[in-house]
């Protein structure tokens, strides 16, 4: 039987800055814009909607005179991103 | 990327690029750190042996702080040039941690060393070439476990050899264990480089 797959993480961008995520202690908004070649606009839009189900923990800070936003998996993520992939395996493994 | 329908196998394929890059990045900044703190003990030693030898007094051993503030505003430096694309690995922690608990007991013994009579050179070179050579197998960077036994092994002269020698030493010992490895680790992060050495 195939498991359902989170609406929220099966997409493109979304799933790519979690996996980025998932592999990393924290990373920055420019960091994660530049792994995945996504324009600011519509990564800020994915990052919200990740940080609004609680599985991207989003800081806002200074770094210098810059401004920097770095971007951390919430536990919340970590189990959401293993169900996801548990649930990827009942598609491809038979 | 594009907002779009994905199969299965597509997810899989982004999951493992993503993974895949952050652990590229890793080998990315590796050399930096090692060459900072590897040339801040070199100055230091040098300045060091230097005031031993032409002035003999004992308030020159005070100078050995410059290792620290020298190695510090490298780090303030270094980390201030990282102005985009900044991430921290896991791997990254674990070696923060390394160097927070070798940092720590270097400068505890180092105070001591203020107070009590005690082999400093040598416990300082062994501590930090155990440090580099942990980094190494924790990084998988070979040049820092070879060059880190070698000063481990080195720093051993330090408990025969006495007198303004053993200042240069240690200096030696440090070309050995942070200077050399990372050089040879900065050219190995960037390809184009050791490709273009490799054909010379």
């Amino acid at each position: 039987m195939f498991k359902e797959l989170n609406p929220l993480l099966h997409s493109e961008l979304r799933l790519a800055v979690m996996s980025l995520l998932m592999s990393v202690e924290e990373a920055d908004f420019v960091y994660i814009r530049q792994q995945t070649g996504a324009t600011a606009g519509n990564l800020s839009i994915q990052v919200d909607k990740l940080n609004k189900a609680g599985y991207v923990e989003v800081n806002k800070t200074f770094k210098g005179k810059m401004p920097c936003t770095t971007l951390k998996i919430t536990p919340e993520g970590i189990k959401a991103f293993e169900e996801y992939v548990e649930a990827l395996k009942s598609y491809i493994v038979k | 990327m594009e907002k779009r329908e994905m199969s299965e196998k597509e997810s899989l394929a982004i999951i493992t690029e993503m993974i895949l890059k952050t652990k590229s990045n890793v080998k990315n900044r590796a050399g930096g750190p090692t060459l900072i703190w590897g040339y801040a003990t070199l100055i230091t030693s040098i300045l060091i042996y230097a005031g031993w030898e032409l002035i003999g007094q004992q308030w020159i051993m005070y100078g050995w702080i410059l290792i620290p503030v020298i190695g510090l505003i490298g780090m303030l430096f270094l980390n201030k040039k990282e102005k985009t694309g900044y991430v921290k690995t896991y791997l990254d922690k674990v070696i923060s941690y390394i160097w927070i608990v070798f940092g720590v007991m270097g400068a505890l013994v180092s105070a001591c060393a203020f107070l009590i009579s005690i082999p400093i050179l040598f416990v300082i070179s062994i501590l930090m070439s155990g440090g580099i050579t942990l980094t190494g197998y924790v990084t998988g960077f070979k040049q820092y476990i070879y060059f880190g036994w070698a000063g481990v092994l080195l720093s051993f002269l330090l408990t025969v050899v006495g007198g303004s020698v053993s200042v240069l030493i240690f200096a030696a010992i440090f070309v050995v264990t942070m200077i050399i490895p990372g050089h040879i680790v900065n050219t190995i992060k960037n390809p184009q480089l050791s490709e273009s050495i490799n054909t010379k």
